[in-house]
């Protein structure tokens, strides 16, 4: 597996660097292609360990809600730092910062029912 | 002459009046009366074994109950580790925010549990205190210490109203206030609290260290002064009556001694069943603070190479306000402890 993805990423990388003098806009999508093929190769060892950490939880019987959007939160951080490392390799810097702001702003909605109820829980101590 | 001492034992015991003490349980299943029974014939000894299975069963519910909030710690941090390795820059500090607050979230809420199990056990040893005390000064005084009863009863006041409230009222906010500290101070990687935190525990150390020696000196001292004041009075009683009633006085001595004896006999069987009941009370709540702590500590561990470090130092910096909890029930328990093993050891005057 792991020999898989490191083919993959050194080719990728060779293709890029050759196709830059030759093909600048092809070697973009040369290393998108690769991104995405290196994805997909992990995707189910990611699906392994999600289910499994999910199995755990739900043994435990509590925060099920809580856990859930820390693993939604947790997979838009993944996709956020991938695209945007993609553009800023590509070199448009402002849309790999958009993307980010993006990302941000996205966690944030999913992020405010726990902080929310951690303010909660908290004026419940103090009060 | 045993069976002289039973029967006045039976007699006396179904003269006191027990009140609401009559229904407390101990460990869960006995009541009062039963264990008083028992500690008076000598059988609860052999219970040990039993006593030493149910502690061990409690011990393992305990870690199986703190467990889910261990794995649960250590299932976010490991995911939210994830993003960003390497980067400064990016999503990755805003979702380490995020699992550090789902952590707090789940500390916060097993403590809050912690918390209100502490108070009502403190409320709890206050009942027991406002029970047990009053039924031990009047054995006292039938037993002939007088003196003693009459200069322990405020010092019970004092335990039982003056060193509760200040637990429960002083104490018990000041823990609150350092934990809301120790969460605060961890929360951007740059804010420097721990010098507050520091703060409040050494004002929480000096308020309990104060309570406990003005609290104890004050019992030992009264202590040792009345009781040898009570022994010369009854040392005297008891001549007068055998040296000066004609015939019959030697006769009506001995029998003021098994009265006052089988009196005696019923403080210290009521004063343990105090220490038993007492730790009954205590034993759980502080084993469940203790193994709270001591998992916080090894989640502490366990997230320390993967994650971010704020949240393993979160959960280290916590050990201390854990601390104060324990400290809190120990020493409530200690002073009323000693107190009982004071009100065993005097009056015992034959």
């Amino acid at each position: 597996m792991i020999t898989k993805i490191i083919a993959i990423g050194i080719t990728t990388t060779l293709a890029v660097v050759l196709l830059k003098q030759l093909q600048p806009a092809l070697a973009v999508v040369v290393g998108l292609i690769g991104t995405a093929l290196i994805f997909l190769l992990v995707v189910s060892g990611l699906t392994t360990i999600i289910s499994s950490i999910n199995g755990i939880v739900a043994r435990t019987g509590m925060a099920t809600q809580l856990f859930s959007s820390i693993l939604k939160i947790v997979g838009i951080g993944y996709l956020c730092e991938i695209a945007a490392g993609i553009c800023q390799d590509a070199g448009s810097k402002a849309v790999a910062d958009m993307i980010v702001l993006g990302g941000k702003i996205m966690i944030m909605v999913l992020a405010l029912p726990i902080i929310e109820s951690l303010v909660n829980v908290v004026l419940g101590v103090l009060g | 002459m045993d069976e002289n001492l039973t029967a006045v034992i039976d007699e006396t015991l179904s003269q006191l009046d027990f009140g609401d003490l009559a229904h407390l349980s101990v460990f869960g299943g006995d009541n009062f009366i039963t264990l008083l029974g028992q500690i008076l014939s000598g059988k609860f000894f052999a219970d040990y074994p039993d006593v030493f299975a149910g502690i061990i069963a409690l011990l393992g519910g305990l870690v199986v109950a703190v467990l889910p909030v261990v794995v649960l710690i250590v299932a976010i941090t490991i995911l939210c580790g994830f993003v960003g390795t390497g980067k400064e820059r990016g999503v990755s500090n805003l979702v380490y925010f995020v699992a550090y607050a789902a952590v707090v979230l789940l500390v916060v809420g097993s403590v809050v549990d912690l918390v209100t199990l502490v108070g009502n056990t403190l409320n709890s040893l206050k009942t027991q205190i406002d029970l047990v005390f009053p039924l031990l000064l009047t054995l006292m005084a039938t037993g002939g210490a007088k003196t003693s009863a009459g200069i322990y009863q405020p010092a019970v006041a004092i335990l039982s109203s003056g060193i509760t409230q200040i637990f429960s009222g002083v104490v018990m906010p000041l823990f609150i206030i350092s934990f809301a500290f120790s969460v605060v101070a961890h929360l951007a990687p740059h804010t420097k609290l721990d010098q507050f935190i520091a703060f409040f525990s050494a004002l929480f150390k000096w308020v309990v260290g104060i309570c406990f020696t003005v609290f104890l000196s004050f019992m030992a001292l009264q202590g040792i002064t009345a009781g040898s004041f009570d022994s010369i009075s009854i040392r005297a009683a008891k001549m007068t009556v055998s040296g000066y009633v004609p015939i019959v006085g030697g006769y009506l001595a001995q029998g003021f001694d098994l009265i006052m004896a089988s009196a005696v006999l019923i403080k210290n069987a009521v004063g343990l069943s105090g220490i038993l009941l007492l730790l009954g009370i205590v034993l759980a709540p502080i084993l469940r603070v203790i193994i709270f702590s001591l998992a916080m500590k090894l989640a502490a561990a366990a997230t320390q190479p993967v994650g971010d470090s704020r949240i393993s130092q979160f959960l280290t910096a916590l050990g201390k306000p854990l601390s104060m909890l324990v400290t809190c029930l120990l020493s409530v328990s200690f002073m009323y402890l000693i107190s009982l093993a004071l009100f065993i050891m005097t009056g015992n005057v034959i």
